[in-house]
C-alpha cells in the first residue's frame, strides 16, 4: 500500500474513534448546561457577595432554628441516607431567611431528594461503587441544583434589623493587614504590628527583611555575623546569586534552586549556611522567606 | 499553511490544541507532538493504590481525546532550535513552526535522589506519581500488615503539591478500615517549615495530621534512600527508617526543555506570569507544568490559564497587544479520607481561605473544610477532566478568582 494511502486510512480511523468516543462521552450534556450554569453563577454570585458583606448570613446565623425546620420535614433514616453533604448544606441553608432564599433551600432540598439514594460511604467500600453512571448523575445533580439556585431572585435591601456586621471584617481594635503595592506573590505581607526593628530596619518576627530594597551589604554583614556566620567569597557568590534570581523572578528560590543556580552543590550549602540553608541565604541577602509555591 | 506545533499532549496541551482548531482562523493548521499515545488521568493515580480505580479506568489513548482536525504525532522530542523555528524529533524529522506552545509538563527525576532507585525501589519504596508506580504500590499496601510508613516529598516544587499530604490522608484511613492503624505508624517528611506552603492552608493541614496521629518532620531535605537498610536521610544528618517509604520524586522540566537550553536551573520554562509567552522567545508560549511560574503544578492551573491563552494566541497571530490576563488562579480539592475531602481556592496574591465555592454563603463546596460534597467533587472531576477539560469546553467557572464567599 503506498503512504499515502495508510495515512488516509489512519486519519479515518481517528475520525471513528473520535466519534464513538463523543458518543460514549456525554458532552451534549455539558455543552447545555454550561450556559446555562455560568449564567446562574453570574446571577447569584454578586448578590449573594453583597448580602454576605451586609451581613445578612451572619445576623441570620443568630436566629438559627430555621435548620432545626429543614431537619425535621425529613426523618431520622432519610437524613442518614443523604450523608454528610445535604447537612452540611443545610447547615448554611439556615443561615437564610430571606423568602426566595427560603424558597431556593426548598428546590435545593427538592433536587437533592432525588439523590437520595446516595450510599453513605466508607472510604475503601463504596467509592469503588462509584463508577461512572453515579459520578455522571452526582454531575447532573450538582448542574441542575446550580439551576435552581440561579432562579434565585436578586436580594433586596437589606432587612432593618439585620445587623451589620460582617463576617469578613475584624472586630474594632484588630489592626488590618497593611494593603501593598503588587509585590511578589512569596511574601506574605506582615500586618504592621508585626514588624520588628533591628539595626534601623524592619524584619519579620521569623527574621526577614521586610523591603528587599532596602537591603545593604553591610547589613549583610551584620544579618550574618548575628547568625553565626562569617561571611566568605563563597558566602557572597550564592548570596549574589540568590538575591538575583529573587529580582528577576519576583520569588525567593528555595535551597535546591540556589545550589544549582550558584554551582555550590547542596551538601555545600549545609556548610555555608548550616542546619536551614535556604532560609538562612534569603535572611542574609534580604529577601522573603523562600515558600515551596503551592 | 502556516503551523502552529504543540509540544506535549498532555493535560495543557490536548486541551489547547482543541480549543484552538476551533478558534483558529483558516490557514493554520495544528500538530501536537508527544512521546507515547496513552493519557493518563494523573489525578487518578491517587487514589489508584487504594482500589478506587484500577488502572485501566485511568488511561486513554491521547488520539481519541484529540480533535480529528489536529495533527497528531507520536514522537519523542528531541530538540528546539528557536532562531531556526523548528523541533527535532528523536527520528530527526525536523518540524517548522511559526508559533510554538510548549506544554511538555514536569519530568520526574527519582535518580537524582542518591540510592533511591537502588535495592528497595518499587519493592520497600514507591512513588505514586506514575501508573506503574501507583500500581506497585496498591499491591503493596493491599498485603500490609502493619509497621512504619514514611511519606516523602523530596522537594518543591512538585505536581498538585497537596498530593503527598492526601496521600498519607488516605493512608491512615486505609489502614483504619483494614484494621491495622494501631500496628501502623506514619511519618509525613516535608522539606517545608510546615504541613503545607500558605500559612492558614498550613495551619489547618498541620492540625490535621496530629488529629490523626500522623507525625510531622519537617525542614526535612532528602538527600539519600538506603533501600535494604529501610532508611530515608537528609542534607542536615537525621534519619528516618521505614518499612514502606512513598516518595515524591524531585521534579524538573522536560529533557528536551533542557536539551534546548530553554530552561532555567530546574529546567522549567521562564515564563511571562500574566501573558503565558516565554520570556526569551517572542514565538513561544508556555503552558501548565512546564513554566516556572510561582503557582500550584495542577490540571486546574492549565485550564484557567487556557482561557488567557487562547485569547492571546489570536491576539498574537493579529499582531495586537497581549493581555496580561492571568491571575495566578488555581483551586484543587484535598482528599482527607473517609470519603470527605476539603477544597482550597487561591492565586497569586491571596492564599486559601476558608469560604464556601463556588457560590458564596452557599457552596456547594466548602473552602478548607472537610465535607463529604468536596469528596464526590474529586470524583466528579475525572469525568469532567475527560470530558470537559481536555476537551477544551469551557467549564462554569471564570477564570479569574472571586473573593466573594470567602473569609478572612
Ligand atoms: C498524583 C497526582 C495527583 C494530581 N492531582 C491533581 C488534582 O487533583 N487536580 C489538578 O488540577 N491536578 C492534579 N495533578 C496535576 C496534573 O495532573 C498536572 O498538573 C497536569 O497534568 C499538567 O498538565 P501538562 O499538560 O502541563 O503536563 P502533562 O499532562 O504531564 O503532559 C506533558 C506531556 O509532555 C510529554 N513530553 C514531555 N517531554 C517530552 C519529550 N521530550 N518528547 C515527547 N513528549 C514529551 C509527556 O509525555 C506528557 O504527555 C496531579 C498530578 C499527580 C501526579
Amino acid at each position: 500500500m503506498d503512504a499515502e494511502l495508510v495515512a488516509r486510512l489512519d486519519a479515518l480511523q481517528r475520525r471513528l474513534d473520535y466519534v464513538v468516543e463523543r458518543q460514549r462521552w456525554t458532552e451534549s450534556l455539558i455543552e447545555e448546561m454550561t450556559p446555562v450554569v455560568r449564567e446562574a453563577l453570574t446571577a447569584v454570585s454578586g448578590p449573594l457577595a453583597a448580602a454576605e458583606a451586609r451581613g445578612w448570613f451572619a445576623a441570620a446565623r443568630e436566629l438559627g432554628g430555621l435548620a432545626d425546620r429543614l431537619v425535621e420535614a425529613y426523618g431520622p433514616d432519610q437524613m442518614h441516607e443523604l450523608a454528610d453533604h445535604l447537612a452540611r448544606i443545610f447547615d448554611t441553608v439556615k443561615s437564610f431567611t430571606r423568602p426566595e432564599v427560603l424558597e431556593l433551600a426548598q428546590d435545593a432540598a427538592e433536587v437533592l431528594d432525588h439523590a437520595d439514594d446516595v450510599e453513605p460511604m466508607g472510604f475503601s467500600g463504596a467509592i469503588r461503587v462509584m463508577r461512572d453512571a453515579e459520578v455522571q448523575r452526582g454531575v447532573a445533580v450538582a448542574l441542575e441544583l446550580l439551576r435552581h439556585l440561579g432562579q434565585a431572585h436578586e436580594p433586596g435591601p437589606p432587612r432593618p434589623d439585620a445587623a451589620p456586621v460582617s463576617p469578613g471584617t475584624p472586630p474594632p481594635g484588630v489592626p488590618r493587614p497593611v494593603p501593598r503595592a503588587p509585590a511578589p506573590a512569596s511574601a506574605p505581607a506582615p500586618a504592621a504590628d508585626e514588624v520588628v526593628t533591628w539595626r534601623g530596619h524592619a524584619f519579620t518576627p521569623e527574621g526577614f527583611l521586610v523591603d528587599p530594597s532596602t537591603w545593604t551589604e553591610e547589613l549583610a554583614e551584620q544579618v550574618a555575623q548575628a547568625l553565626g556566620i562569617a561571611l566568605t567569597e563563597e558566602h557572597w557568590a550564592v548570596l549574589r546569586w540568590a538575591r538575583a534570581d529573587y529580582l528577576d523572578q519576583g520569588a525567593s528560590p528555595n535551597v535546591r534552586r540556589v545550589a544549582a543556580g550558584s554551582q555550590v552543590g547542596i551538601r555545600r550549602m549545609y556548610e555555608l549556611f548550616p542546619r536551614t540553608p535556604g532560609k538562612t541565604t534569603a535572611m542574609i541577602a534580604g529577601i522573603p522567606k523562600p515558600v515551596g509555591c503551592v | 499553511m502556516r503551523e502552529l506545533l504543540i509540544l506535549g499532549g498532555g493535560t495543557a496541551g490536548t486541551m489547547m490544541a482543541n480549543k484552538l482548531v476551533r478558534a483558529l482562523p483558516d490557514g493554520w493548521r495544528i500538530t501536537v507532538v508527544d512521546r507515547d499515545d496513552r493519557h493518563v488521568y494523573q489525578p487518578g493515580l491517587l487514589l489508584l493504590p487504594f482500589g478506587t480505580y484500577t488502572a485501566r479506568e485511568l488511561a486513554r489513548p491521547r488520539g481519541g481525546l484529540l480533535d480529528p482536525d489536529v495533527r497528531y504525532i507520536v514522537s519523542g522530542i528531541h530538540r528546539i532550535v528557536p532562531d531556526e523555528r523548528r523541533v527535532v524529533l528523536d527520528d530527526d524529522t525536523i518540524l517548522r513552526y511559526e508559533l510554538l506552545i510548549l506544554a511538555t509538563g514536569a519530568h520526574l527525576h527519582p535518580e537524582r535522589t542518591e540510592g533511591m532507585l537502588g535495592p528497595g525501589w518499587r519493592r520497600d519504596v514507591f512513588d505514586f506519581y506514575t501508573l506503574e508506580g501507583s500500581e506497585a504500590l496498591g499491591a503493596r499496601l493491599d498485603a500490609w500488615g502493619g509497621g512504619r510508613v514514611v511519606v516523602n516529598l523530596v522537594d518543591m516544587p512538585i505536581k498538585c503539591p497537596v498530593a503527598p499530604l492526601e496521600f498519607a490522608f488516605l493512608a491512615d484511613a486505609f489502614f483504619e478500615e483494614r484494621g491495622v492503624r494501631g500496628k501502623t505508624e506514619i511519618v509525613y517528611a516535608t522539606p517545608l517549615d510546615g504541613a503545607f506552603t500558605k500559612p492558614v492552608a498550613s495551619a489547618t493541614l498541620g492540625g490535621m495530621l496530629e488529629a490523626r496521629g500522623i507525625e510531622l518532620a519537617t525542614e526535612f531535605a532528602a538527600e539519600s534512600v538506603d533501600g535494604d537498610a529501610g532508611v530515608l536521610r537528609s542534607y542536615d544528618g537525621r534519619e528516618l527508617p521505614f518499612d514502606l517509604l512513598v516518595t515524591v520524586p524531585l521534579h524538573g522540566g522536560s529533557p528536551a526543555v533542557v536539551r534546548s537550553g530553554l530552561g532555567d536551573p530546574a529546567g522549567f520554562v521562564p515564563t511571562d506570569r500574566h501573558t503565558l509567552l516565554s520570556r526569551d522567545q517572542d514565538r513561544i508560549f508556555v503552558l501548565g507544568d512546564a513554566t516556572d511560574l510561582p503557582l500550584s503544578k495542577a490540571g486546574a492551573v492549565a485550564h484557567f490559564q487556557g482561557d488567557v491563552l487562547l485569547a492571546n494566541v489570536l491576539r498574537w497571530i493579529e499582531d495586537r497587544p497581549l493581555l496580561p490576563g492571568f491571575d495566578g488562579h488555581a483551586n484543587c480539592f484535598i482528599e482527607t479520607g473517609h470519603g470527605k475531602a476539603m477544597l482550597i481556592d487561591f492565586n497569586y496574591e491571596t492564599e486559601p481561605l476558608p469560604g464556601r465555592f463556588p457560590l458564596p454563603g452557599i457552596g456547594p463546596f466548602t473552602l478548607l473544610e472537610e465535607s463529604h460534597t468536596n469528596h464526590l467533587g474529586k470524583l466528579a472531576f475525572r469525568w469532567v477532566y475527560w470530558n470537559v477539560l481536555v476537551k477544551g469546553q469551557e467549564l462554569p467557572m471564570d477564570a479569574r478568582m472571586s473573593m466573594a464567599g470567602k473569609w478572612r
